[in-house]
């Protein structure tokens, strides 16, 4: 299992003063992610890390180079790379455990199979009480975890994760932040995790790529690869010296800071 | 005037949603009864005579007559039966014109644009057309149906696919859901909310243009005994039919299509 991105570019249309024109949003960018590793997309909204997850999952078709996951070519969605988004999109025509079963409808003919499955991936978010709830009636942090059992129940190669606990509280955060790392332990999917708070990043990567875009250009482009070794569960006490690290990298050169930065720093 | 307005407020949130429900059905009993005594009042003056005014009670002993001695059952009846055929066709051309629209963006440009043209004839306007096309016949009555009743589906079936947030979209592509399926287990559910207000106000059209096209056919119809009630001059045949056309169309809209739309609404986190 390995993620290619071979020289990728992406161009977009952007609108900043009415006059329409287009720009590169990511420009001849590579990157190569091994078996096991949990990986954080880090840096500040609009240096173009959604983006490069929406490549990798195939939702974004690139101007230019090709994305490879298992040295096969991204064209389109595929199950074996499925996605976790801020905003849960979950559906709310279906109670919670037919939210996680949704995509069991295309592995398993029997349905006692995936009743089977999806429970077992509830329990392991520690929602299986709430099997039969509709998903109107759960908090933000309950939808995530339905969100994330969702997407696991798969059991895809690849699970992508869009800022997903960028909408919860700060309790709830770090609470999905444990969850999120004990299923990690236990399963070992491969994860790619986007996120502009470098503490979610420190806590839970083994490897942070810092990104940031040119001031002048707007290209976004990887700046830092920190590797994160550090025994799990972790504590941000531990973390100083990877946190000084990354800040010294986005923060620098004076030159170089980014108002539009996320405060959590 | 600020102070009473404030009360008011005030006392509409403390009050529990039973007594609530219970003001609801004491101001309707007050407002009708004024409204019923008001029109006695009038006739009674006879300022009006009889054959242009009748007064509530002649009316409701021509409703009496006519469901006992006369044909307003089955008038009724065909009525449902005529507007029910119409507006099955509508929906069902209407989901799929809104759909097609909703996925290509030349049909957008085009059709769609032509259905916001299409929306603003009234449907009497469409009669002529239909009389010489199909005749004096129900075919007339249930092209202006379904023609009048569509568009609301076709639009809002539109705007409901274009409006489901892409993320529901692409966690079932991720997923695994492609093509026809995409459409049966996402798409189509996802835009239910917005298919119901469709379907009540495709509704209300369909019962207007339905009442206008019968006013020019022939066969059993309100609109039939409407415009028979006119060329007797009998009025008060004329206000039965207009009593049971607001009576069907406030059982259907407020009772039927608001209790759905509440449910779907719940259960969609609306």
């Amino acid at each position: 299992m390995s993620v290619k991105i071979q020289s990728i570019s992406l161009k977009y249309l952007a609108n900043p003063n009415g006059k329409a024109h287009i720009d590169y949003i990511l420009k001849d960018l590579n990157l190569e992610i091994q078996q096991g590793e949990f990986t954080c997309l880090l840096g500040p909204s609009g240096c173009g890390k959604s983006s490069l997850l929406g490549l990798i999952a195939g939702f974004v078709k690139p101007t230019q180079g090709t994305v490879l996951v298992n040295d096969k070519k991204v064209t389109r969605p595929d199950i074996s790379r499925t996605l976790v988004f801020q905003e849960y999109a979950l559906f709310p025509w279906l109670n919670v455990i037919e939210n996680v079963a949704f995509g069991l409808r295309y592995q398993f003919q029997d349905s006692e199979q995936r009743y089977l499955t999806a429970t077992r991936y509830l329990k392991m978010v520690g929602l299986i009480d709430h099997a039969r709830d509709t998903i109107s009636q759960l908090s933000g942090g309950m939808k995530q975890r339905v969100a994330l059992a969702r997407a696991l129940a798969v059991q895809p190669d690849l699970l992508l994760m869009d800022e997903p606990f960028g909408a919860l509280d700060d309790k709830n955060r770090s609470d999905m932040q444990k969850l999120l790392i004990n299923i990690w332990l236990e399963l070992k999917p491969m994860v790619i995790f986007v996120t502009h708070s470098i503490d979610e990043a420190l806590i839970l990567a083994d490897r942070v790529i810092v990104m940031t875009k040119d001031k002048q250009t707007g290209v976004g482009f990887i700046k830092a690869d920190i590797k994160i070794n550090s025994q799990r569960p972790r504590s941000l006490t531990e973390l100083g010296v990877y946190r000084n690290q990354v800040v010294d990298v986005l923060y620098g050169s004076s030159i170089n800071i980014d108002n539009s930065f996320d405060a959590v720093i | 005037m600020l102070t009473s307005l404030t009360n008011r407020i005030t006392v509409a949130q403390v009050t529990n949603p039973e007594n609530l429900l219970k003001h609801r059905y004491l101001h309707r009993i007050i407002f009708f009864t004024l409204l019923i005594a008001f029109w006695q009042l009038v006739t009674s003056l006879g300022i009006y005579p009889k054959y242009l005014l009748p007064g509530p009670y002649d009316v409701f002993e021509t409703l009496i007559w006519g469901f006992s001695k006369a044909d307003y059952a089955w008038v009724i009846l065909h009525s449902l039966r005529r507007v029910l055929m119409g507006y099955v066709l509508a929906v069902f051309v209407g989901v799929f014109a809104g759909l097609a629209i909703a996925r290509y963006k030349a049909l957008d440009n085009t059709l769609g644009a032509s259905l916001t043209a299409l929306q603003s004839i009234p449907s009497v306007a469409w009669v002529p057309l239909a009389l010489l096309w199909f005749g004096i016949s129900e075919a007339a009555a249930l092209f202006i149906v379904v023609l009048e009743a569509f568009i609301p589906c076709a639009l809002g079936v539109r705007t409901g696919v274009l409006t489901i947030p892409k993320e529901i979209i692409r966690a079932a592509q991720c997923l695994g859901s492609r093509y026809i399926d995409l459409y049966t287990r996402v798409i189509f559910p996802a835009i239910i909310p917005q298919l119901v207000s469709s379907l009540r106000l495709s509704w209300a059209f369909a019962w207007r243009a339905l009442i206008a096209g019968e006013l020019f056919i022939t066969g059993l119809g309100i609109g039939q005994t409407l415009e028979l009630g006119r060329s007797l001059a009998d009025m008060s045949q004329v206000l039965s039919m207009i009593l049971i056309v607001a009576i069907l169309g406030f059982l259907t809209d407020n009772v039927f299509f608001r209790a759905v739309e509440k449910k779907v609404n719940s259960i969609w986190g609306l």
